[in-house]
């Protein structure tokens, strides 16, 4: 071991870093005020398109300027398709055409999504959904806020269309995303083997005893089978059919994940603790019994294989699922195992809710030069046909057709499936089909869900959690460790394992949360 | 001259090491996207509370201290067990062999090995029980009993560390010189004496800086292994979450806040900074020979 340094090196060694340290300060400097002054041009027309469009109205009446030809960039959360790139040409010659502008569309998958905001890189369009954090990005300054002017002025057909429909895309009063045309309806289906039913006499299902029945029936007698062969992530499915059946809704998330939730029928829309409602208490129990004989793995939170995946390979006899969820399980399984007889129940009963229109859509980049171009564009792809059915679903006889009834028909190795190119963001109702080879009763469930919606005043409402940061992280954590596996049943004793979970959450700071969120709610309420 | 070779490791420890130091501050911030690290507020210690007021923070420290202060210890002498035994090993070609082997768990990653462990402990279909059905005994549900979790996880570690910690002591070994150990033999030292008087001894200085560190790092949890190995089962946390889990359990879902994951890693940090200055200081008073600086 060489013990001793001679002073002088270390001295030097010293000198040395120190000289590199404030060298590679120096040069960050020059480095970007060099970048900053050599590229002045695109600042100055950002501002000057900026204070052009604080007047719009007013100067241009003829509509936007787009004599000079700008490429847009477009981030899109998704693996892609083989075929997207020749869908993009296509776009960029449509584009080129009508506004005067190319768009570059890259995909990326989900943490380089969070990484690119967070890196404050130049972009123009992105993908934003509330299940990505949209409000919480838009509160901190990833996207560009869309005025009303700008709206008006660049995205006529949106700035038109229902104050209800763009709701979702306000953050604190201030529109950062604009949101789908889709309606998508917090409705779940059970997904059933009917040959199994069939054998083993189980009757139609209405209730989650229903429910019970058919898995009973598989437990006792398919000795192979599991038969809610829940993964580690799944614990989520049951409280959302607790959820489902009971009116229940958490505030400002999408899930049930939330230790207090809002009775819909409650008129004041008081938050309550879903710990303390003897409901859950009853509905534990019973997962506990489920669990108990046998309904799914003694390891089901650490199994690593999905639900629909052990479905497929029939190692599960049955899915919660959402309506889309149980089209795509019911098109993969009935070509390859048509004698399996896939049936699809309704798992909720009562009323329905919907969801946001922000469960997707597209935003602006907070530092984009070119967010007219972007907003024109958007308005392009969401309400032109010609656009919105190219990027959706590709070229008509290529990758799709339709067929006498009206339903689009895809070919079996489509290099353009549908919702597989990151195109969620322009959804619009108005052009989507129903896909050939849809559930027999898919039709009849959808309009059930329609049927059954009720309006929920809060549905476009998101908490503001920078002031309870710390709480919110904690609590959802408290999930993973105890309300997710109570509501797989997996304690010894459900009184004392839902204490203790009541116990931690109120340590966490439940209270102050529930308060927050009180306020926050109240709030809302009035200034809608 | 000698200082020109040292450059480039200098100039990779300044880009790497030392500059993004400076991104330290962002535990103390409110992250803003647009405004970047430099210019987001400042919220001081807020990003620190929701480890502290999780509840959880002293199990989690507990649970880090004690695991790493297993794996270092009980790896260390399984290490330098290892180490003697294919040092003292004749026949050349089954050395090797049995050196590739235990070395081998080492380049295995994680996830393969959370999913066999998964096919070994699995209450329905697993292997353990497959085995233990058939010879007529009871199955065990091993993922609903967290207390057998430390040995599992240690198991695991030392099954996966032992080949390739052991290179560093067994390379010491062989630097002994040779001459002490042949007139340790001439006058009449049995195997195990000359490994107690001779190899031990010399292996000391090693041994020591080896612990100095992983002391170091005391606070940090492999987030790999505990990941992988326990996932996202609550029933286990109890005895198996540390704090990378509980950091990166807390923060994935949430977005991407950089300041309470910074400030977190700045915990873990500061702790074993105190630590190991505070035990090289001891151990430098004891024997400087030992100290690391």
């Amino acid at each position: 071991m060489k013990r001793k340094r001679s002073k002088p090196g270390i001295l030097l060694f010293a000198m040395l870093a120190a000289v590199l340290i404030f060298a590679g300060c120096a040069k960050n400097n020059s480095g970007s005020e060099a970048s900053s002054s050599s590229s002045p041009s695109p600042e100055a027309s950002a501002t000057s398109s900026a204070s052009a469009s604080a007047s719009p109205s007013a100067s241009t009446p003829s509509g936007p300027d787009i004599s000079k030809k700008v490429e847009l960039s477009m981030y899109l959360p998704s693996d892609g398709a083989p075929d997207a790139k020749l869908i993009h040409d296509e776009l960029n010659k449509m584009t080129e055409r009508d506004i005067n502008a190319t768009v570059k569309i890259t995909f990326l998958s989900n943490d380089a999504y969070n990484l690119m905001l967070s890196s404050g890189e130049k972009f123009d369009l992105i993908f934003a959904a509330n299940y990505m954090n949209y409000q919480d990005n838009a509160r901190r300054g990833a996207f560009k806020e869309i005025t009303p002017e700008m709206l008006s002025a660049y995205a006529p057909e949106t700035a038109m269309e229902d104050k209800d429909k763009l709701a979702g895309g306000y953050v604190g009063g201030k529109m950062f995303a604009i949101p789908t045309l889709a309606a998508s309806f917090n409705y779940s289906a059970y997904v059933v083997r009917g040959d199994l039913m069939k054998k083993y006499n189980v009757p139609d299902i209405k209730t989650i005893d229903d429910f019970g029945v058919y898995l009973d029936a598989v437990a006792k007698n398919e000795k192979s089978m599991i038969p809610y062969n829940m993964g580690k992530n799944d614990a989520w499915t049951l409280c959302a059919l607790y959820f489902g059946n009971n009116n229940l809704m958490a505030p400002g998330t999408p899930n049930c994940t939330s230790p207090i939730a809002l009775k819909k029928d409650d008129p004041s829309l008081q938050l309550v603790n879903t710990f303390d409602l003897p409901e859950t208490t009853a509905f534990i129990k019973k997962m506990k019994q489920w669990k108990d004989a046998g309904y799914w793995s003694k390891n089901a939170l650490s199994n690593t294989v999905t639900l629909n995946d052990s479905f497929k390979n029939g190692k599960n006899a049955a899915l919660i699922t959402s309506i889309p969820g149980a089209n795509n399980i019911y098109n993969e399984v009935n070509k390859s195992h048509p004698e399996w007889d896939l049936r699809v129940y309704p798992a909720f009963q009562g009323p329905i809710d919907r969801y946001s229109y922000m469960a997707g859509g597209m935003a602006i980049g907070a530092k984009s030069e070119n967010a007219e171009r972007a907003l024109m564009l958007l308005d392009l792809l969401r309400y032109n046909e010609e656009y919105n059915m190219l990027t959706q679903y590709g070229f008509k006889g290529t990758h799709y057709t339709i067929n006498e009834k009206g339903d689009i028909v895809f070919p079996a190795d489509s290099k353009y499936p549908p919702n597989a190119a990151g195109t969620w963001g322009w959804t619009n109702e108005t052009y989507t089909r129903v896909f050939d080879g849809s559930f027999p009763n898919y039709a009849e469930l959808l309009a059930d869900a329609k049927a059954r919606y009720e309006p929920n005043p809060l549905v476009d409402f998101s908490i503001n959690a920078k002031e309870i940061s710390e709480i919110t992280t904690n609590l959802s954590n408290l999930f993973t460790q105890y309300a997710g596996p109570l509501y797989m049943g997996f304690t010894n004793d459900v009184d004392a394992g839902i204490q203790e979970y009541k116990d931690k959450l109120n340590q966490a700071g439940l209270a102050k949360y529930k308060e927050v969120a009180q306020k926050q709610i109240d709030e809302y309420l009035k200034s809608k | 001259m000698l200082f020109l070779m040292l450059t480039p490791a200098v100039v990779y420890f300044i880009i790497f090491h030392y500059v993004p130091m400076g991104g330290v501050i962002v535990a103390f911030k409110y992250f803003e996207f647009d405004k970047g690290i430099l210019h987001s507020p400042w919220v001081g210690f807020k990003n620190f509370s929701f480890f502290f007021e999780s509840g959880q923070a002293w199990l989690l420290t507990k649970n880090t201290i004690l695991y790493n202060l297993a794996f270092i210890l009980v790896g260390m002498v399984f290490q330098v067990g290892v180490a003697i035994l294919f040092s003292e090993l004749g026949g050349k070609r089954i050395k090797k062999f049995l050196q590739s082997t235990m070395l081998l768990p080492y380049f295995i990653s994680w996830v393969v090995v959370g999913s066999f462990v998964y096919g070994i402990f699995n209450y329905e279909f697993g292997s353990l029980n497959t085995l233990l059905r058939t010879l007529g005994m009871d199955p065990v549900d091993i993922y609903g009993n967290p207390s057998v979790w430390f040995f599992i996880i240690v198991g695991f570690y030392l099954w996966k560390l032992i080949g390739y910690g052991s290179i560093v002591y067994l390379a010491a070994i062989m630097g002994i010189n040779p001459e002490l150990y042949e007139s340790a033999e001439l006058d009449g030292a049995n195997i195990f004496q000359r490994i107690r008087y001779i190899t031990l001894p010399l292996l000391k200085v090693t041994i020591v800086i080896m612990i100095l560190l992983q002391v170091g790092g005391i606070l940090r949890g492999n987030l790999d292994m505990f990941y992988q190995l326990v996932g996202n089962n609550g029933l286990l946390f109890n005895t198996t979450d540390v704090i990378d889990t509980f950091v990166f359990r807390a923060l994935y879902q949430q977005g991407l806040d950089l300041g309470m994951p910074a400030a977190a890693g700045l915990y873990q940090s500061a702790v074993g900074f105190v630590i190991i200055i505070s035990l090289n200081y001891i151990i430098k008073k004891v024997n400087p020979d030992y100290a690391l600086f």
